[in-house]
């Protein structure tokens, strides 16, 4: 009983921390960037011809772009160790570049 | 200055200096082109001023913890300045209706806990927040119409946070976070033509910007 218990207590302690984020990072992500000592930059757009620039110097960071629409235009510039750029567009005429 | 007199009337209660703690102040201004101001020192203080009317001024400055400054204007061409210093659990919140105005708060020194809420409703407005040497805080902004502007800037931070919300055409939102640890800044616009920019510096920091129109352009940077 009491291993279900202390099961059901780290389960729920899950849920809880995530609320406290205030940001659309999920909370992998999150617990990878607090591991890492970096930081997090997510950016979405809804529309079109619409522009993204994330530019990040230093280690362990995280950059996301995600774009729906047409004519949009993204860009993550990133210069340090251990980055990770993700890139997400959906629609027609769109330009990337990481 | 007559036609000042003719055109408005001011009613200010308990204004001026106070000094000593669990104070009160009002303001309330009918009119156009009012000046009133109140200064607080001490524990627990409050700051309450209203205007109605056309370019009227409001400052309000407390030194002291968990004091509370609220500023609402309704009109046009109308400024609230809200300064809080050595402000632990301080908040200030600053409302305008209309177009043109400017709102402005700052808090500094020492504060933890502390909150800026600021909201403009109308065209060509600006919200600027301000808040340095702090830790556990938020400034919150939020603004309705076009051709607005939402300035939010938090120095020597730390587990503290930026929300900015903008609907509308033609708006601007800039926040920056400088020398902090375990941040986070968030802009949401919904409309045309907007711009979102967040420029963080320090650790395990947080930026997000969700937009919803065309037209529009954000900027994450993060050193």
């Amino acid at each position: 009983m009491r291993r279900i218990l202390a099961a059901m207590a780290v389960i729920m302690a899950g849920p809880a921390a995530a609320q406290d984020s205030r940001v659309t990072t999920d909370q992998v992500t999150q617990r990878a960037i607090a591991r890492a000592g970096g930081s997090v930059a997510d950016t979405m757009q809804s529309g079109d011809s619409n522009k993204a620039d994330t530019v990040q110097s230093g280690s362990g960071n995280v950059a996301t772009i995600t774009q729906s629409g047409s004519g949009n235009v993204a860009a993550i510039n990133q210069q340090g160790m251990a980055l990770r750029a993700e890139g997400t567009q959906q629609g027609v005429g769109l330009g990337y570049s990481i | 200055m007559r036609k000042i007199l003719l055109a408005s009337v001011a009613l200010i209660g308990l204004s001026g200096a106070a000094f000593a703690g669990g104070n009160v102040a009002y303001i309330d201004q009918v009119g156009g082109n009012n000046n009133a101001e109140t200064m607080q020192t001490g524990v627990g203080g409050s700051a309450y001023g209203r205007s109605e009317g056309n370019g009227n001024t409001l400052r309000q400055t407390q030194s002291g913890a968990r004091g509370t400054v609220d500023a609402q204007q309704w009109g046009n061409g109308n400024t609230a300045v809200s300064t809080q210093s050595n402000a632990n659990s301080g908040k200030v919140e600053q409302r305008q209706n209309g177009d043109r105005n400017a709102a402005t708060a700052k808090q500094t020194n020492t504060i933890f806990d502390s909150t800026i809420t600021q909201h403009q409703s109308g065209n060509d407005n600006r919200a600027t927040a301000e808040q340095l040497s702090v830790s556990a805080s938020r400034i919150s902004q939020s603004q309705t119409g076009a051709g607005n502007e939402a300035i939010a800037y938090q120095g020597l931070v730390g587990l503290s946070q930026i929300t900015q919300g903008q609907n509308g055409i033609g708006n601007y939102a800039n926040s920056k976070q400088e020398n902090g640890v375990s941040l986070t800044a968030s802009i949401q616009q919904t409309g045309n033509y907007n711009s979102a920019v967040t420029d963080q510096s320090g650790l395990v920091n947080q930026a997000g910007v969700m937009q919803y129109g065309t037209s529009n352009y954000a900027r994450i940077t993060q050193r």
